[in-house]
């Protein structure tokens, strides 16, 4: 039986627990993408607060807090059925033992592993990389992230800005984090709605002229650079305009 | 006036990049309600320069205008650079505008000493002043404590920065004598002991008062050059390995001699900086801090310097092939991180996994070990895959990657 599921988080955790509670699942799909078998049935899973509340409480109990945040960090990885390796690891880590977790070189455990590591690191790479350019009396920032990231990096900028009013934009979902007062939300935005300026800022140019005389000429090394801050990263760095 | 602000910023940028520290961990700090800014135990990069050196805090000279004449020094009073001074009020702007942006974690402070020490500390004070108090600014700072300054200024600054530092520049007294002969121990010691005794008191204050003010939250580091004298890597470590047991020292950082002047005490001005070196002094480094080993265990009776070929801690293994080959099952945490080619983060892997399987060979190599290093000094479940437990053989098969590595690493 495949389950279906309106891609929300709180959907997953209603999937899991109509997996553990009713039916086993064979697999976890989104219902837009959600290609129809002959030979496999599927049910349409209904987000239920109640149960995805229940879901999280017992993930956290047998789990712990860090793991059940990587569970939370795996689907946002998004891309390649996430959800089937989020459903196979719970599955084994309920069944055999909650130790099973740490048994990173179990095929089920390092693909889970595997995909909450590219998620974190790219959330620790754009605590770093989110550029702000002055917009009226927002801070705006546009980002292209390759993993749903947005909702890791709120608590951080919402904190450190608090008494600015902030917009992250991540342009390839069109999902923007707004935040002020220590507060943030995430808003889906339509086209349009931000104009895509770029007023010449004194303080960009600045910031360049620093970054242009700051390296040592003797030890250029665009190689080891590049190891650092991937080219695909540079599009929304001010200093690599 | 722009024009101007950013010919002052290239000067100063170009003066403070010599100074290798750059890192902003060591605090955490939430925000303070009004103002801006918090810190994070973890360190951010936020970009990093083209010679592959991050930039995490906005480095910069207040002024390079300099009283000394050390000779190493592209600053020095005898060379003709382009001066420049930048007001108070500049440097916190700036610190600010960039901060907003994102473009950095903080401001790292260092000055020339333009008339005497106290001026210069009074001046950094100012600007720290400004920036935590007028500006309300919650992020992180880096200053230099200047040797020889009034002991009270650089007890303020203590309060008002994360991490302060003194740069001992050269790891012993001769050398110093040499190459800057205004400078002595018995001027740049005081002031590390200063803070190591004030970040001591102060952190018995906070165990009895909540709200104490914190003192250099975040230690103090120094900074080291290398090949510019003929200092061993021995005598160069053992200073350091005192500056972390001694004075609790946070970093101690190696800097590559450049060759930016001439002078009949240094090295020719076209020698090329020992880079590789640089690299093997802060391997060794960390097997000081992190991985429990003592100066006198990497360097054997009769050899004062690292051998370049191979990382430290490789060598350290070949001379002690007795305690080898480890059974990865069974060793403990202390004796896993000894081995070549497996660091902290593969070590609690392992130790994770043992609690529910036993470990074979295919298991330990998708821990993320370097297992072609480790293969060499363990057994999987009682079994040796390394071929031959031989000083000789083992240094000639890693030995020559090594090289391979090290040109893809600096090309």
């Amino acid at each position: 039986m495949d389950y279906i599921y309106d891609g929300t988080f709180e959907g997953l955790l209603c999937c899991l627990y109509c997996n553990f509670s009713k039916e086993s699942a064979s697999g976890i799909y989104k219902k837009e993408i959600y290609q129809r078998h002959m030979l496999n049935s599927f049910k349409e899973i209904p987000s239920i607060e109640k149960y995805a509340y229940y879901m999280d409480q017992k993930l956290k109990q047998y789990l712990g807090t860090l793991v059940s945040s990587q569970i939370y960090q795996c689907f946002l990885y998004e891309k390649e059925g996430a959800e089937n390796i989020i459903l196979r690891f719970v599955d084994l880590c309920f069944k055999k033992g909650s130790k099973y977790a740490g048994f990173h070189t179990h095929p089920i455990v390092s693909a889970f592993d595997d995909r909450v590591r590219k998620v974190k690191n790219e959330t620790h790479k754009y605590v770093g990389y989110v550029r702000f350019s002055q917009m009226g009396e927002y801070l705006y920032s546009s980002i292209h992230p390759e993993y749903n990231i947005l909702s890791l990096i709120g608590d951080h900028f919402a904190d450190r800005y608090n008494g600015e009013k902030i917009i992250i934009h991540d342009v390839t979902r069109n999902c923007a984090l707004v935040a002020s007062c220590g507060d943030f939300l995430l808003i889906p935005l339509q086209n349009g709605d931000l104009p895509e300026d770029a007023k010449s800022d004194f303080v960009a140019k600045l910031w360049k002229t620093y970054f242009d005389h700051i390296p040592i000429k003797d030890r250029i090394n665009p190689k080891l650079q590049k190891s650092f801050v991937p080219l695909k990263y540079r599009k929304d760095l001010t200093e690599f305009k | 006036m722009n024009e101007i602000l950013i010919d002052k910023l290239a000067i100063l940028a170009e003066s403070a990049k010599y100074d290798v520290s750059c890192s902003s961990s060591g605090t955490e700090r939430k925000s303070k309600g009004k103002g801006i800014g918090s810190t994070r135990s973890f360190g951010i990069c936020h970009t990093w320069a083209a010679d592959g050196r991050c930039i995490s805090l906005l480095k910069l000279l207040m002024t390079n205008n300099c009283i000394y004449d050390c000779s190493y020094c592209i600053n020095r009073s005898s060379n003709d650079v382009r001066r420049a001074a930048m007001t108070p009020e500049e440097i916190a702007l700036i610190t600010i505008e960039f901060y907003r942006r994102n473009y950095i974690e903080g401001l790292f402070l260092s000055s020339a000493i333009e008339k005497n020490p106290s001026d210069t500390m009074e001046k950094m004070y100012q600007i720290l002043k400004l920036l935590r108090e007028t500006y309300e600014f919650n992020g992180y700072v880096h200053i230099k404590a200047i040797p020889g300054a009034d002991q009270v200024l650089i007890e303020k600054c203590g309060y008002l920065a994360d991490r302060m530092s003194v740069n001992i520049e050269l790891p012993s007294s001769s050398s110093l004598k040499l190459l800057a002969p205004q400078k002595s121990f018995k001027q740049i010691m005081p002031p590390i002991a200063q803070i190591k005794n004030g970040i001591a008191k102060n952190s018995d204050d906070r165990k009895h008062y909540r709200n104490a003010p914190s003192f250099v939250p975040a230690g103090q580091s120094t900074q080291v050059i290398i090949g510019a004298t003929l200092d061993s890597d021995k005598s160069i470590l053992s200073v350091s390995e005192k500056l972390y047991g001694d004075y609790s020292l946070k970093r101690v950082y190696y800097s590559a001699y450049m060759p930016v002047n001439e002078g009949t005490n240094l090295p020719a001005i076209l020698t090329p900086p020992p880079l590789l070196r640089e690299h093997r002094l802060y391997q060794a480094d960390w097997l000081l801090r992190y991985y429990n080993f003592s100066v006198k265990e990497l360097f054997s009776s009769d050899e004062s310097n690292i051998d370049i070929q191979m990382d430290p801690k490789l060598y350290w293994a070949l001379k002690n092939l007795n305690v080898f080959p480890l059974e990865i099952n069974r060793a403990s945490f202390e004796e896993l991180i000894r081995i070549p080619g497996i660091g902290h983060t593969s070590a609690y892997r392992i130790i994770r996994e043992r609690r529910v399987a036993h470990l074979g060979f295919d298991n330990l190599k998708k821990t993320g070990c370097v297992i072609g290093k480790a293969k060499y000094f363990v057994t999987c479940k009682g079994k040796y895959f390394g071929e031959h437990l031989e000083g000789d053989f083992i240094r000639n098969r890693l030995v020559h990657k090594e090289d391979c590595q090290q040109i893809s690493f600096f090309g």
